[in-house]
């Protein structure tokens, strides 16, 4: 192995390169040729890299079954975060962590549409499926449906809305903001 | 004259009556900025009260601004001024064009352009620098604005603009349209063109428009502004998560995505993931047509295309061979409101046929091509909603005789076939019967056909006001904010310095942090349809946003981008700048002038307005006489109370009480809403205080 410069630098452009092509660096793709880390060092030494000046950029986020770097430069913590939880393929916590967030910051209901583009990528039927089985599992009671009277679908979460509210919302969304361009 | 810089220095007047030109001087107006700030000028000075829209004593004023033809960006728009015949009183009012027309303005040595009197038979205007003439137009009368356009065109040197009526102009339709570059059209004073026997405006310039500043300080603010400018309407979050984004909003306009293009042209154009801080890929980031028209249009999508000297391109080119089925046209180009209302004439649908969502497109690629050149304007889609409402009321089957009521294709009309709209715009632009009576406009066909209250008062036809115009980002916007910019102008407003912040798509917890360092406090917005009672500094945030919008219409400025009250950029916080307009101005003119400084000068324009409505309404109460909210906005949701969140119904107390705030923040009087003399003569306006002294109409 080469010195800690080369090394750093190695892993550093590796994980830029991989955020640029819009992924996530697992820790053990650090393992491989030609950075070769060794399984036991990995997160030790990402931990290190991310507190050495000019590797600031360089962020891990904890997925269930890994650990993913990624460099902020490049993409937004936010992104990153949906893309770990496709790696993780925990569907349940990824529509429902979307939906809250929506229903908490802008406020808004969410259009199901959204999950049928990237990063989520679901087929629509696997996403009927899926959404039917969340909405009676534990963990995910507050997810709730709304309707515009287009009958298009919403989300929400009664954790951060009222069934009214969200429905006013989503008939702005859906309908009375395409009124008033 | 040499030493000017900013403004072209010399106004343009032309009286028809007896074919005369005169330059005038510009900075005699330098205190009303450009455009609009003129056009109020000219019109207070010389325009009688109680002058109607079509009388040969009204005028028509062309304006650019200062900013106009600079370079600086976003600054394409044209700024018209004049009575308002749809208006009941025939208040003035402003239309606007985007395109390239302004800017030739400028280049041919001109900052505005005054059109007075009438001509003895049609002309066209021909300018050339500072060669002016006026040209026979009779071989061009009764012709649409396409053809005018080409033929004038064709009669001027390369490069030329073009702003035309068409036949509905010509006819002095109430709802007519002056259109340049074929697409950009400005609503309303079509007409006044027409009344005035001028059919069109042919214009080329070749003269630089000098800017006081070091052009590399100019240069600095422009890559200022190219750093915190987002898509179309100042969106600043894309409609998808996108990498680069921390946040996105499924209505944003900044629609780019990698795998959506500009499927007709050759090859695709892919529009991409367009980072914020790639300066090449700004134009791409308004893939507009997919947001008018769905994910159909992607595929018909030849190009976006937009305004002089603006990066963003929001207006879209179609090729659509299935338009020449109605005699049109494969290639149609528009944006927003000139594709979806004629979309809203079609009252029963659109036709099943094609790919999901290829009717709804057709009908508005057909209705677009068909008013863009006959020019007939929509009242802001309100064409479409009153006739919905004269025919679902029966009042249509009441007024129409039986035979031109037989006549109209309401087979066409059922099927959601397009062709219907051939039919309707024809019989609007050429007074066709009964019917044609929708083409004067909301006010005047609800009073010649008896429009019941249900008209007025139920939401689902978004009437604002009673004199006539539609709501236009209102109460759902802001909530006491919209609301109190609708009641303000004289037609719908026009203002999106409030829409664009809260249609940004950013959190509210952002939004509110950004408003509150520009007005004074987070109080001044509410999270959408969750909205508080009325706070002083809504009325601020409302003042702020009609004079900023007053000061882009004289400038000239987009304000469907400006402010930049945000931007896409992270590591700003999301923060814009709203001090542009002052450094662009300043460095365009040499004038040292603070935001502050340029924001009185917007006071000054929206305050002239408002006295040039006193004076053509003849009355000071404008609180019960102009103001006036229709009763929807009080009794929508039923079953809720203002401040509920989920409704956007407003409460009546509360609503006098945001009039008293704006009023007082305008420094109007708090009862009447009306100019004080004091106010008019802080902003420099005392001839004008002293002429509605003169009339009684200042108020106690």
């Amino acid at each position: 192995m080469g010195d800690h410069k080369d090394i750093n630098l190695l892993i550093g452009e590796a994980i830029r390169l991989n955020t640029i092509n819009i992924k996530l660096t697992k820790a053990e793709d650090l393992t491989m040729e030609p950075i070769s880390l060794k399984a036991d060092e990995v997160t030790n030494k990402l931990e290190e890299l991310t507190k050495i000046e000019g590797y600031e950029d360089i962020k891990l986020l904890k997925g269930k079954k890994t650990l993913y770097c990624y460099s902020e430069k490049h993409m937004t913590g936010s992104y990153a975060k949906l893309l770990v939880g496709v790696e993780d393929g925990d569907l349940f916590a990824l529509i429902a962590d979307t939906i809250r967030n929506d229903s908490k910051i802008y406020p808004r209901t969410t259009d199901i549409k959204l999950f049928t583009k990237s990063p989520y990528n679901f087929k629509e039927k696997e996403l009927m499926d899926i959404l039917g089985q969340l909405m009676k599992s534990e963990g995910y009671e507050d997810i709730k449906e709304s309707r515009a009277s287009n009958n298009a679908l919403y989300l929400y979460s009664e954790l951060h809305l009222s069934k009214a509210y969200a429905d006013s919302l989503t008939e702005w969304i859906e309908v009375t903001s395409l009124e008033c361009p | 004259m040499s030493n000017i810089t900013g403004w072209a220095g010399k106004i343009l007047r032309v009286n028809l009556t007896d074919g005369t030109f005169k330059a005038e001087d510009t900075l005699k107006y330098k205190d009303f900025v450009g455009g609009m700030g003129i056009g109020y000028k000219v019109m207070w000075d010389e325009v009688p009260a109680g002058t109607k829209a079509f009388d040969p004593e009204n005028k028509i004023i062309f304006g650019a601004g200062p900013l106009t033809g600079t370079g600086a960006v976003c600054a394409g728009r044209t700024n018209i001024t004049s009575l308002l015949a749809s208006n009941p009183y025939n208040a003035v009012s402003d239309s606007h064009m985007g395109g390239h027309f302004s800017a030739e303005m400028k280049y041919a040595g001109w900052d505005a352009i005054i059109i007075e009197g009438k001509s003895p038979k049609p002309v066209w205007l021909k300018i050339e620098n500072d060669k002016v003439s006026l040209e026979d137009a009779r071989y061009l009368w009764g012709k649409g604005i396409f053809l005018t356009t080409a033929f004038v065109a064709g009669k001027m040197p390369k490069g030329a603009q073009v702003a035309a009526i068409g036949q509905a102009g010509e006819n002095m339709v109430n709802l007519s349209v002056i259109m340049n570059n074929g697409s950009h059209s400005a609503g309303g004073h079509g007409g006044v063109m027409g009344s005035k026997n001028i059919k069109a405006i042919g214009i080329r310039g070749t003269l630089p428009v000098h800017i006081a500043a070091d052009r590399r300080d100019w240069l600095e603010v422009d890559k200022e502004m190219m750093a915190v400018i987002g898509a179309n309407n100042n969106h600043v979050v894309p409609s998808t998560p996108q990498p680069w984004a921390e946040y996105n909003a499924a209505r944003s306009r900044w629609t780019a995505t990698d795998g959506l293009t500009w499927g007709a042209a050759n090859p695709p154009v892919n529009t991409g993931t367009c980072d914020p801080h790639d300066l090449n890929s700004v134009g791409l980031r308004t893939q507009k047509a997919v947001f008018d028209h769905g994910a159909v249009a992607e595929q018909y999508t030849v190009r976006m295309g937009g305004c002089h000297a603006c990066p963003i391109r929001c207006h879209s080119t179609l090729h659509i061979p299935k338009l020449e089925k109605y005699g049109l046209s494969p290639n149609v180009s528009n944006t927003c409101v000139g594709y979806s209302s004629p979309g809203g004439i079609m009252i029963q649908g659109h036709s099943k046929e094609g790919e999901e969502g290829e009717g709804t497109m057709m009908s508005k690629a057909v209705g677009a091509q068909l008013a863009d050149d006959y020019g007939v304007w929509c009242n802001y889609s309100q064409i479409g909603r009153d006739f919905k409402y004269a025919h679902e009321s029966g009042i249509l089957k009441k007024v129409l005789p039986q035979e031109e009521y037989d006549s109209i294709p309401w087979d066409l009309l059922e099927k959601g076939d397009p062709e219907f709209l051939v039919d309707f715009y024809r019989r609007i632009t050429f007074k066709e019967g009964e019917l044609s009576r929708l083409g004067e406009g909301a006010y005047w066909v609800a009073k010649a056909w008896n429009f019941g209250d249900d008209y007025w008062n139920s939401s689902s036809y978004n009437m604002w006001s009673k004199l006539g115009f539609p709501k236009h980002h209102s109460n759902e916007t802001a909530a006491q904010v919209g609301s109190l910019i609708n009641s303000m102008f004289n037609r719908d407003a026009q203002c999106h310095t409030h829409v664009n912040l809260t249609g940004s798509g950013l959190p509210i917890e952002i939004q509110k942090a950004v408003i509150g360092e520009v007005i004074g406090s987070p109080d001044a917005l509410d999270a959408p349809n969750s909205y508080t009672p009325m706070n002083e500094y809504k009325a601020k945030f409302a003042k702020w946003s009609i004079i900023r919008n007053c000061l882009h219409d004289s400038l000239t400025l987009c304000n469907w981008m400006w402010p930049m009250t945000v931007s896409p950029l992270k590591e700003r916080n999301y923060r814009g700048n709203t001090s542009l307009e002052s450094q662009y101005f300043s460095m365009a003119t040499g004038i040292p002038t603070t935001e502050a400084e340029l924001d009185l000068m917007g006071e000054r324009i929206f305050t002239l307005h408002r006295a040039l409505t006193v004076k053509q309404m003849g009355t000071v109460d404008m609180r019960n006489e102009h103001d006036p909210i229709c009763e929807w906005v009080y009794t929508i949701n039923p079953d809720m109370q203002p401040f509920t969140p989920g409704t956007q119904k407003m409460d009546r107390e509360d609503m006098q009480l945001a009039f008293t705030m704006f009023y007082k923040e305008m420094g109007w009087d708090e009862k009447t809403g009306a100019p004080t003399k004091a106010t008019l003569i802080r902003l420099g306006l005392r001839d004008v205080a002293a002429e509605l002294e003169k009339l009684g109409l200042l108020p106690n």
